[in-house]
């Protein structure tokens, strides 16, 4: 075993090898037992001094465990109480998109996670037939989100009289793995999202339930979020 | 099904027997969280949080010094811990210290990506200004060190064991910046983080360190 290997686990326990090097460390140290002793000792070291970051930050964002079981894809809430569902309106930015909301001074905002799991779990070829055929469906409502910016393709969609909907983001460029993109739905004076696209859509299924006033699609971190501070990417209006 | 619940860590109620300090109940608690993560229980996962979120999340903004960068590793953490919780190895240290780590890696990470690049750019020419900067920097970390007995153990190792660790791992930087700002060879600077890790397992105490 090389000194100079021994030094490197324990800079691998603090988590200061550039990432060019620690696919070599960790093949050594899952392979070498006097390596891999060393490394866990000194990562319950670590694990001590992790301790010393200071107490005093800034609190988290209260929905941040809604993000965490949405991304996980809990389906449900465990140890929550449905007694303080309320949620603060979208950020002002949204509202310039978005004049119906205007004035209002709090926004229930509602995720559908049986919206994001059913995404997650569907056969894409299947759907675009479904999404083609429920298109043709009378009284289905055919439209086209568009990127407020100009600079991208519009993204079709068609919501079907029973509320079921389809959206078609394979004109949207490809995300990063740890991005994806969330379908939104204006309902009354609620914004609700209705469904994870991924960070590389196809045909995503989703449901309103209500009037349908918009849609919008924005860019969020994976596992997306409860409120968006972004930007819709695309939007469509019912101007009627 | 509708999920829209604001709530800070303590709101959450407790699933599992917790809050005691010692490292014995520690240890038995982990055990009983972790096999519930395992059969995939999601009030698991909202009491993994309850308990550990706030040290999750204060050794992310520790690092990252931005409240949303810390919220999404946070994220990350937790998202981590329920897809995968066989990466937590009980014999091998506490699942708080589990957590910990995985949120100072991922912080780690991102301090260096691409996203934090402005911020990381104009630390390293703080870093980089001279020798009195690194000096000043530390002098910084350690004062945002909180635990006393941390801190204690910190200052007891020599300066020049010290400053690596110091750096690397309270500011997330490699050991290769490390040995550009203090401009010694990148061997001497992992050499002397080890050295220096193997002083501190010897002064916080082995009864405290040995696996749980």
């Amino acid at each position: 075993m090389s000194e100079n290997l021994d030094d490197s686990v324990a800079a691998h326990a603090l988590h200061a090898l550039p990432e060019d090097e620690r696919d070599l460390v960790e093949t050594a140290v899952a392979f070498d037992e006097q390596l891999n002793s060393e490394y866990a000792a000194h990562r319950r070291v670590a694990a001590e001094l992790v301790e010393g970051f200071s107490d005093v930050v800034p609190a988290p964002s209260p929905q941040l465990w809604d993000r965490i079981a949405l991304a996980a894809g809990l389906e449900s809430s465990p140890g929550l109480s449905p007694a303080d569902a309320v949620v603060p309106s979208q950020s002002p930015r949204w509202r310039r998109f978005f004049p119906v909301l205007a004035g209002v001074a709090a926004v229930t905002v509602a995720v559908s996670l049986a919206a994001a799991v059913l995404t997650n779990r569907t056969e894409p070829a299947g759907l675009k037939a479904v999404a083609a055929a429920s298109a043709d469906l009378p009284g289905s409502l055919n439209v086209a989100l568009l990127d407020p910016s100009g600079s991208q393709a519009a993204v079709d969609a068609v919501v079907t009289t029973s509320g079921d909907g389809f959206i078609d983001g394979s004109s949207l460029p490809t995300l990063p793995e740890n991005r994806t993109y969330q379908l939104w739905a204006i309902v009354g004076d609620r914004v609700i999202s209705v469904g994870i696209m991924g960070n590389r859509p196809e045909i995503t299924p989703f449901r309103v339930e209500g009037q349908l006033a918009g849609l919008a699609i924005s860019e969020e971190i994976l596992g997306g979020v409860v409120v968006s501070e972004q930007d819709p990417v695309a939007v469509w209006l019912d101007e009627a | 099904m509708t999920l829209t619940v604001a709530r800070p860590f303590e709101t959450i109620p407790p699933v599992f027997p917790s809050s005691a300090p010692s490292r014995i109940s520690e240890s038995s608690e982990d055990g009983a969280l972790w096999s519930a993560l395992l059969h995939q229980r999601e009030e698991a996962l909202s009491e993994a949080y309850r308990r550990f979120g706030q040290k999750v999340y204060r050794t992310a903004f520790g690092v990252l010094r931005r409240a949303e960068l810390a919220e999404d590793v946070t994220q990350e953490v937790f998202v981590r811990i329920w897809q995968r919780p066989e990466r937590f190895d009980p014999s091998r240290g506490s699942l708080s210290g589990f957590l910990q780590l995985d949120a100072h890696g991922r912080s780690v990470d991102v301090l260096r990506s691409e996203k934090a690049r402005a911020d990381r750019e104009i630390r390293e020419q703080q870093l980089s200004a001279s020798s009195n900067a690194a000096v000043s920097l530390e002098e910084e970390v350690m004062k945002r060190i909180s635990s006393e007995r941390i801190r204690d153990a910190l200052e007891t190792l020599e300066a020049d064991e010290r400053l690596p660790i110091a750096l690397a791992f309270f500011q997330g930087h490699s050991y290769r910046r490390v040995a550009e700002a203090l401009d010694l060879p990148e061997g001497t600077v992992k050499s002397r983080i080890r050295r220096g890790l193997s002083r501190l397992q010897e002064l916080l105490g082995e009864e405290i360190l040995a696996p749980a």
